[in-house]
Parts: C-alpha cells; structure tokens; sequence
C-alpha cells in the first residue's frame, strides 16, 4: 500500500493516463487506454477503486458530466490529475531514472 | 444488469455502470459479465475492508442463524418424522439433507442481508466464502486421501463438490433475496 506521496504501479499507470488524455479521462477512455498499452482486460471496477484512491489522495479530482441515454442515462465521471499528482509522477520518474542507470542490460548508460 | 445492481450497497457507482453500460456496446456479453462480477467483487471489497468489525459480525449472525435453524427444525424433525431404515448410500435422503442445509444456509444469508441493507451483498459475500472454502477444504481433503476411484467415493467426492457450491450459492441467494433494492437502476 503506497502511504505518503509515494506511487504504486498502477496509480502511476493511471496517472500517466490521465495526463495524456486529458480533458477526455473518464472511466471508458481510461480503461481502453491501459487496455491498449498492457494488453490485457482490465476490470473497470478496479480502475475506479484506483481513481477514488487517487482523488482521496489529492493526486486527481473528479467531476460529473452530463447524462446520456448510450449510458442508461447516467453522468460520465470525468478525471483530471492535480499538480500534486504531476509532482508525484515527475518524483516517480527521477526515482525510476536514478535506478535505471548503469544497467547496460536494461539499456542504461 | 438489475440484477447485479440489486446486490451493490448504496455506493456512488452509477458513473461506472453507465461505463459499463457505454462500453458493452462494443463489446462481448463475456466482458460483460467479467465487468459486472468485478464490480460486485471490488465494492464488496472496499466495504468490508472499511466496516471489519461489522463483517465479523455478520458471520457471527450467520452463523448464529443457522445454528438456531439447527436445532429447531432439525430437532423437530428427528422428533417428529419417521425416516424409516435408511440406508447409507441413499441419494434421496442424501439430498433431503441437503436441502435441509441449503434452506438453513439461506435463511443465514437472508438474516445477513436484511440486517446490512445498506452494505448490499458485501456483508453476505464473506459468509458464502466461509462457506466455500469450508466445503473446498473438504472436497481436497477427501480428494486426497481417497483410496480407489470406486463408484461410492466418486459419487462421495462428486457430493462434496457439489456442496461447496450449493452452499454459498444458498447464502447468497438468500442474501439476494433480503436486499431486494431494485429501485437502485
């Protein structure tokens, strides 16, 4: 269970997510965009319990958008992540980048 | 997808319903029903986790319930109704007694359900998984221990599958039964 600021995988995954589809993050984009990079299923349930923890976090904030008849008539709930969820995702990357180096195998100089 | 609705607690879920609503379109009934367990699944999970003292309750109740069924049914009716020589392999009474326990485990479920409207099916999910893994445990036990692949032990073997799946299944239907919130869709 990541405490603090620190990011377990995947509320990294998500967001980095979220950073790229922007305006358009809401649970179906998300999923097909996570589903597309890991090519595997993803459970849309998990990918909210993930976003409510992140929102709980402070690492992205939520809101309801208009109802539509494709879904049962029911709001989309867009995401959007915080300046604290990019300063997170930039700590994450340095932390990755420092462990990366002077591992020729995995491409490191 | 009323049905799976029907066994939420009162969670805020409607946005991930209608995505799985948005998204079936395009795709097949399977994930469909994956999304829809998932969902049941991953909410349970976060309610137990949050209320662990009411989870333990409601296997208590569970239990309780169906100890009391136990010993009131199950008395009246060694008491009360002749059975006659019955021998020991007989499929009939086998699943009588089943039957018998199934209607106790539902009642658990039931009482469960109807004191945890508000938490859904996720008070009643551990109960039915005890139950599972109670008669699993059995299954492999007796799986592993078997002496020869005979007609008995494998009809033995069969019945203890059989009721670690009927069992569960009974304390979840009668936990579906107590919930009865349609008007959640």
């Amino acid at each position: 269970m990541a405490t603090g600021s620190a990011l377990g995988s995947t509320d990294l995954m998500i967001l980095l997510v979220l950073m790229r589809l922007g305006d358009e993050a809401y649970g179906v984009t998300i999923a097909r965009e996570i589903e597309e990079t890991t090519r595997r299923t993803v459970a849309l349930a998990s990918v909210y319990a993930t976003l409510d923890r992140l929102v709980e976090r402070g690492f992205a904030t939520s809101e309801l958008g208009e109802p539509t008849a494709e879904r049962g008539g029911r709001a989309k709930k867009h995401f959007r992540i915080t300046g604290k969820g990019v300063r997170a995702v930039r700590s994450a990357k340095q932390s990755f980048v420092r462990l990366w180096k002077d591992l020729p195998e995995l491409g490191g100089a | 997808m009323r049905f799976f609705a029907r066994l939420l607690p009162s969670h805020d879920v409607d946005a991930l319903i209608g995505d799985i609503l948005e998204e079936s379109h395009r795709r097949s009934r399977i994930w469909r029903w994956y999304q829809l367990v998932a969902l049941v699944v991953v909410i349970s999970g976060r309610v137990v986790r949050a209320h662990p003292m009411l989870t333990l309750r409601a296997i208590a109740i569970g239990v309780a319930v169906f100890l009391a069924y136990f010993q009131v049914f199950g008395i009246w009716i060694l008491n009360n109704v002749r059975l006659g020589p019955l021998p020991a392999s007989n499929a009939a009474l086998w699943l009588l007694v089943q039957l018998f326990f199934c209607l106790g485990l539902a009642a658990s479920g039931w009482a469960i359900g109807r004191l945890h409207l508000a938490q859904g099916i996720a008070m009643v999910l551990p109960f039915a998984i005890l139950m599972a893994v109670l008669g699993l445990s059995d299954f492999v036990r007796s799986a592993l221990t078997l002496h020869s692949w005979s007609m008995f032990e494998t009809f033995k073997l069969a019945g203890l599958l059989a009721k670690s799946i009927s069992f569960p299944g009974s304390v979840l239907v009668g936990g579906y039964w107590a919930i009865g919130r349609v008007d959640t869709v």
